[in-house]
């Protein structure tokens, strides 16, 4: 299926914005991924990322109200989508499935 | 201070952004980027959130985010789509005339990137120095018993002056090479040139201290400056400031300490050197007498004028410097001072000085020649466009009848010549790629290519100019046929008898009968020199060159003799080795830099000039050079030998000699001396050069004493040459090497005579081989074109060749018939480029003293090479036609 697949980053964001659960807007998530990551991220990647999730459908947004801070311009919030929500979940049981079959030995020296 | 409120982004990129951006999304975009600014204020201040800010408004300017173009761009955008889409279609429908047009047009644009970058590369030369308009090469304009001099190189004494004299001259610089010698780790020997220079040198030109401080870089003797090439290969890193370095130099093994590092010097630089030394050295590597004479002429001169820049004004002041510099050695008039510009010396061959020159002509020639060729290419498709008229006068027709404006279609047929071009342009690339170590080959030069503003301003000119230009006539002319009269099936071919195509044809034939009588010719030339009797036997000889041997005195007679001493003793050593037929030994041999000139003045007060070599006395006798009066040295008596001089015919007749034997030179200080023998003259020097008259001597002492001028191209050594047997030569190779060895510790080189003076035509031969390529290309490129219009001719008169062969006509007939069309034509064009070329080679063989002359046959050959690929050519086209079965060709009537 072409479109839906998550690539390392998307999925990033993806979490994030599930994460941040009501307040996950631009700023916020490149802040909660700065964070987290300790990896800079220019904010431009995060709305082109932002925007492809929403195409998928992994996301949905709606414009909040007026603020005060930034020249009363309104934010936009995403969050996640219920099959968003299975993407994840879908990835995190790939990622599982591989990771149990490391067999149990010791590593390295 | 101003509250935090106030405080905005930069105004124009919050517009910029509100510019380009969606309405859908700018509220989002300018909100989030405002509040990172807000954030990033409070953190590090309004600069770094400035930038910041900046910075994330252009990571914003994606695609995505892009404003979408209005309504009427969107219009234009679907036309250029479609056009492009009819373009591709219609292209890829006539695969044999794309293939014919592209490959045309593909080679006339490599042709047209080689010429360019080589042509950009010779006119670049010296142009990248920042200060170029500034800076001057002085040189000397002398006057000397009726002869005048352009001296490049000029006396050491003039630094001075320039420094101190002239508040006009900001800097001046000198620049003295001395041959350095060093050994490598593993013991052999080699040799640089290192450059004598002032601290002003690096302050006058660019070439910029990649390491090192400018101040004081070249202050002490010990101070060198080297370039990374250099440091590279001596110390083997670039991390050198500091490091010892050692070069013998004058023979004292002399320590220097890197003080800087340059970049390599580039290619484009008249100025080249791999080691700088300061100048405070002159005293122990310069002759005193060099320093302080005005007739030393040995060192370059640069200066650097301040800002006014005024040089009539300055050459008139340095008469007055010369004047009171040479105090009673002055004569007015015989020595004047100029200044010429930093950016005129590589094309000026007049001033000699030691930087290299190259030929403006062969510059304007090439350019010419590339861009004739791509004119040649860009022919190609007009012919073949209107060729295809008919074909596209339908297509035209009906689009007209659809509602298309003539722009439409104009646009329409140049998006097709203009694709067609962009797609050669990327196999032109190619083909120039692949062809570029030949052309480095005979241009003896070595262009690479990169990506740099040459090699794109060439593409994009070659594009612009074969796509719009070839793209005109189809653009223009089909587009404005009447619709009503091609649809109504009026229009059943061009009319009359194609002009344009046909002497669009012609002049594509000139020019490639130009190039290939011109091939001709110069091949001709080189062998007519390679085959003439010199006058002296080449075959089967050898040489190799003895190092200089030691002498007591530094006179160049004496030194002669010391040469000549060593190489008797090597020359007895190698009496056992039987595969030596016999040899000689002497100062100048054949094919090397150019004999010694020698001048002397006779009692009148007369100067005469002549050659001279110093010979044994085998030296006739290996070369058979006959002797026509008296006898060679082989069979005079020791006196003779000692006293003896033999001179050639050109000698005597300058001189008006009438008996010759026993006659003495009208020199006063010649010591007893009388010509013994005359030789028939033999070509010592170039065939570009007549005989001039020569004199050989077994004591060169004796002709030294008499003469006051000297004129000397090489290091004096001794060359052994000897007449051996070729089959044996490996093992040959091997005796002398063991021989030379005992004796030597300069490697062993042998070389063979022939080949050394092949030597001498290498600019000629590379011109030769560039030639003939040029040539295969025009003959390429216009036989392509010619197939494509025989191709069309042939389609066109399908239905006529038909009704003919059911009319009885033979295929014989018809292939005459077809051929006759374009025959026609290039008769025209050969008697068009017969005055042309003729005039361009007299001139190219006036070069040569002796040369062939131009002959019918010539051109003969080149126009059976041009009409037998012609012919070759159109008949696979006209012989498919002329046995086509008439049944095919009229069926559908």
């Amino acid at each position: 299926m072409k479109g839906t697949q998550l690539g390392e980053f998307e999925e990033l964001v993806l979490l994030t914005v599930g994460a941040l659960y009501d307040e996950a807007y631009g700023v916020a998530v490149m802040d909660e991924i700065k964070n987290e990551t300790k990896r800079s991220v220019n904010i431009s990647a995060i709305h082109s990322a932002l925007r492809r999730l929403e195409e998928k459908g992994f996301v949905k947004s709606r414009m909040g109200g007026a603020t005060n801070e930034r020249g009363g311009r309104r934010k936009r919030y995403f969050v996640l989508t219920s099959y968003g929500k299975k993407a994840l979940d879908d990835a995190q049981s790939l990622r599982m499935k591989l990771y149990n079959r490391i067999p149990n030995m010791s590593f390295g020296n | 201070m101003q509250s935090e409120k106030h405080i905005t982004p930069p105004r124009w990129a919050d517009r910029f952004l509100a510019f380009y951006c969606r309405e859908e999304f700018l509220e989002e975009i300018a909100g989030d980027t405002h509040e990172l600014f807000e954030v990033r204020l409070e953190h590090s201040g309004r600069r770094i959130a400035s930038l910041l800010f900046i910075w994330d408004v252009f990571r914003f300017f994606r695609w995505s985010n892009l404003k979408s173009t209005d309504r009427s761009n969107i219009n234009q955008l679907i036309m250029v789509k479609n056009n492009f889409k009819i373009a591709t279609r219609s292209l890829i429908k006539h695969k044999f005339y794309t293939g014919i047009n592209l490959l045309g047009i593909s080679l006339g644009i490599a042709c047209f990137i080689l010429t360019y970058l080589y042509v950009q590369h010779e006119l670049s030369y010296d142009e990248f120095h920042t200060k170029k308009d500034r800076l001057y090469r002085v040189w000397v304009h002398e006057f000397d018993e009726g002869d005048e001099y352009f001296e490049g190189v000029v006396p050491m004494v003039l630094i001075d002056h320039m420094e101190n004299d002239f508040p006009e001259i900001d800097h001046a610089a000198q620049m003295n090479a001395v041959l350095g010698r060093y050994k490598t780790p593993d013991g052999t020997q080699l040799t640089t040139m290192i450059d004598m220079v002032g601290v002003d040198f690096l302050q006058m030109f660019d070439f910029p201290l990649i390491a090192g401080s400018l101040e004081g870089v070249l202050d002490s003797p010990e101070d060198i400056v080297l370039t990374e090439s250099e440091a590279i290969r001596r110390l083997g890193t670039t991390d050198v400031i500091g490091k010892t370095i050692q070069y013998e130099l004058r023979g004292k093994n002399t320590e220097f300490v890197v003080s800087g590092l340059v970049n390599d010097v580039p290619d484009n630089s008249s100025l080249e050197f791999v080691a700088l030394i300061s100048d405070t050295n002159k005293k122990k590597l310069v002759h005193e007498q060099s320093l302080t004479s005005w007739f030393n002429f040995s060192t370059e001169l640069y200066v650097l004028l301040n800002e006014e820049n005024n040089v009539p004004a300055l050459e008139e002041k340095f008469t007055g410097m010369v004047k009171t510099g040479m105090g009673e050695d002055y004569e007015e008039g015989t020595f004047i001072v100029y200044l010429q510009p930093l950016t005129d010396m590589y094309f000026n061959k007049q001033i000699a000085g030691d930087t290299p020159t190259g030929d403006i002509n062969t510059v304007r020639i090439l350019g010419l020649v590339g861009f004739v060729i791509l004119l040649l290419a860009g022919i190609n498709f007009v012919n073949l466009s209107v060729g295809q008229s008919m074909s596209r006068a339908k297509e035209v027709g009906v689009r007209k009848v659809m509602g298309a404006f003539k722009r439409q279609l104009t646009y329409q047929f140049l998006t097709e010549s203009v694709l067609l071009t962009l797609v050669a342009a990327v196999l032109g690339l190619v083909i120039s790629y692949l062809l570029l170590p030949t052309f480095n080959d005979f241009s003896g030069k070595s262009l690479e290519l990169t990506f740099d503003v040459p090699l794109i301003q060439a593409l994009v000119f070659s594009v612009l100019f074969t796509g719009v230009l070839s793209g005109l006539y189809p653009a223009f002319v089909l587009s404005s046929f009447n619709p009503s009269k091609v649809l109504k099936g009026a229009f059943t071919g061009r009319k009359g008898k194609n002009g344009l195509a046909y002497s669009l044809i012609v002049v594509q034939y000139v020019a490639a009968i130009f190039f290939v009588s011109t091939a001709v010719i110069m091949k001709n030339q080189m062998q007519y020199i390679s085959k003439l009797d010199m006058g002296f036997n080449k075959e089967a000889k050898v040489h190799f060159t003895l190092p200089a041997a030691k002498s007591e005195t530094n006179r160049m007679g004496a030194r002669m003799e010391a040469n000549e001493q060593q190489a008797k003793v090597f020359l007895s050593e190698l009496q056992q080795l039987t595969s030596i037929e016999k040899m000689t030994a002497s100062n100048n041999y054949f094919g090397d830099r150019g004999w010694v000139r020698l001048g002397y003045e006779d009692r009148q007060e007369k100067e005469h000039f002549f050659h001279y070599n110093h010979v044994d006395e085998n030296f006739l006798d290996v070369f058979d050079i006959e002797v026509i009066q008296g006898q060679g040295f082989k069979e005079a008596t020791p006196h003779l030998r000692e006293t003896g001089l033999v001179v050639n015919e050109a000698f005597i007749k300058e001189h008006g000699i009438e008996n010759p034997i026993g006659h003495k030179l009208d020199g006063e200080k010649f010591p007893d001396h009388q010509i013994i023998g005359v030789v028939k003259d033999f070509n010592f020097a170039s065939l570009r050069e007549e005989i001039t008259p020569l004199i050989l001597s077994m004591n060169a002492e004796m002709v030294f004493k008499g003469i006051y001028s000297i004129e000397v191209n090489q290091a004096l050594k001794s060359t052994v040459l000897a007449k051996v047997d070729l089959n044996s030569i490996d093992k040959l190779k091997e005796e002398i090497g063991a021989i030379w060895e005992e004796r030597f510790a300069e490697p062993f080189e042998l070389g063979f005579l022939d080949a050394k003076i092949e030597r001498l035509y290498e600019q000629e031969k590379r011109n030769d081989a560039m030639v003939s390529l040029i040539a295969l290309l025009a003959v390429i490129i216009a036989s392509l074109g010619l197939l494509g219009l025989v191709a069309l001719t042939v389609q066109n008169k399908f239905k006529e060749i038909g009704i003919r062969k059911v009319l009885g006509a033979s295929a014989f007939s018809i292939i005459k018939m077809l051929n006759k069309t374009f025959l026609g034509p290039i008769a025209i064009a050969l008697l068009l480029s017969l005055p042309l070329t003729w005039f361009a080679m007299q001139s190219w063989l006036d070069n040569f003293a002796y040369h062939i002359n131009i002959n019918p046959v010539h051109f003969l050959v080149a126009g059976a090479v041009i009409f037998i690929t012609t012919l070759v050519v159109a008949s696979y086209q006209s012989v498919r036609a002329a046995v086509t079965n008439p049944v095919d060709t009229l069926r559908y009537e």
